[in-house]
């Protein structure tokens, strides 16, 4: 009996030990809720600086969005001529 | 995967985590894209259609490798210029987390070049290239920025001098590229 307890309890605890993140896993969550507690107590501007860094990529593309559809309603293609002149001529 | 998603979707942690393997992945990729990849799409798809020249292909790789070394050395000495104590193993191990828009630029050039006439005098193209172009231009000043703030840890005067600086030493480099014959400059 005291066996059986021995192997169930290894078992329980393997399935434990298994469920629990990694160092690394455990690395990213602290990362993440620091960034979630900055955030919080954190100004307009500095939420703003802190979506700047988190999304680069989609920060430039919306802004580039904006700029690509105002320019151009504005010059025609004069304005996408020269871009094209400096970067593909 | 997920380093490499990593550098995309949260840079200041990619440049902390200094994963030179990643770096280094999307550094040569960006460097393939301009020695190889543009080079065939020319031959293939160009006006002139170019003979493929493996010297030249083989010239620009190794140009392009110098051109990553050239600009982490740029940064460690002016960093260091400005009171920084970062090792020059880790500008050469983080700075190449940059490159996803460096990498891009390379493609869209390469296909601009190529298809320079549908683009041409076309608003809906031209928009759209205007629109993708400046985007490219926009995430790697940010890139730069948070680089500079974020993982070499520059504030006031210093970060400011550093921004000038290595702005100088990038235009630089950026024209000598160009006058080496690489279309997309490896900075």
């Amino acid at each position: 009996m005291n066996e059986k307890d021995s192997l169930l309890k290894k078992a329980f605890d393997t399935l434990e030990n298994n469920s629990l993140p990694t160092e690394s896993q455990k690395e990213i969550m602290l990362n993440r809720i620091m960034l979630e507690g900055e955030n919080e107590n954190s100004s307009c501007i500095e939420k703003l600086k802190r979506i700047v860094i988190v999304y680069p990529w989609r920060l430039a593309f919306v802004v580039s969005a904006v700029q690509a559809a105002a320019f151009t309603l504005i010059f025609g293609t004069q304005y996408t001529n020269l871009f094209l002149g400096v970067f593909g001529g | 995967m997920n380093s490499f998603l990593e550098a995309l979707n949260h840079p200041a942690e990619a440049f902390r985590s200094g994963k030179k393997e990643v770096s280094w992945t999307i550094v040569g990729i960006t460097i393939l894209l301009n020695s190889v990849f543009e080079p065939i799409l020319q031959h293939f798809f160009g006006a002139s259609s170019p003979v493929i020249d493996a010297k030249k292909m083989l010239k620009i790789t190794a140009l392009g490798v110098l051109s990553y070394v050239v600009i982490c050395v740029a940064f460690w000495l002016v960093c260091k210029s400005f009171g920084s104590k970062m090792a020059f193993k880790k500008h050469l191990s983080a700075w190449g987390a940059t490159y996803f828009p460096t990498a891009l630029c390379s493609v869209v050039v390469a296909i601009t070049e190529v298809l320079f006439y549908v683009f041409w005098n076309s608003t809906i193209w031209g928009m759209l290239l205007n629109f993708v172009f400046i985007g490219i231009l926009i995430w790697k000043v940010i890139l730069y920025f948070v680089y500079l703030k974020e993982f070499v840890g520059l504030k006031g005067w210093r970060f400011i001098g550093v921004s000038i600086l290595m702005g100088v030493v990038i235009l630089l480099m950026a024209t000598v590229s160009g006058y080496l014959g690489i279309k997309t400059p490896i900075i």
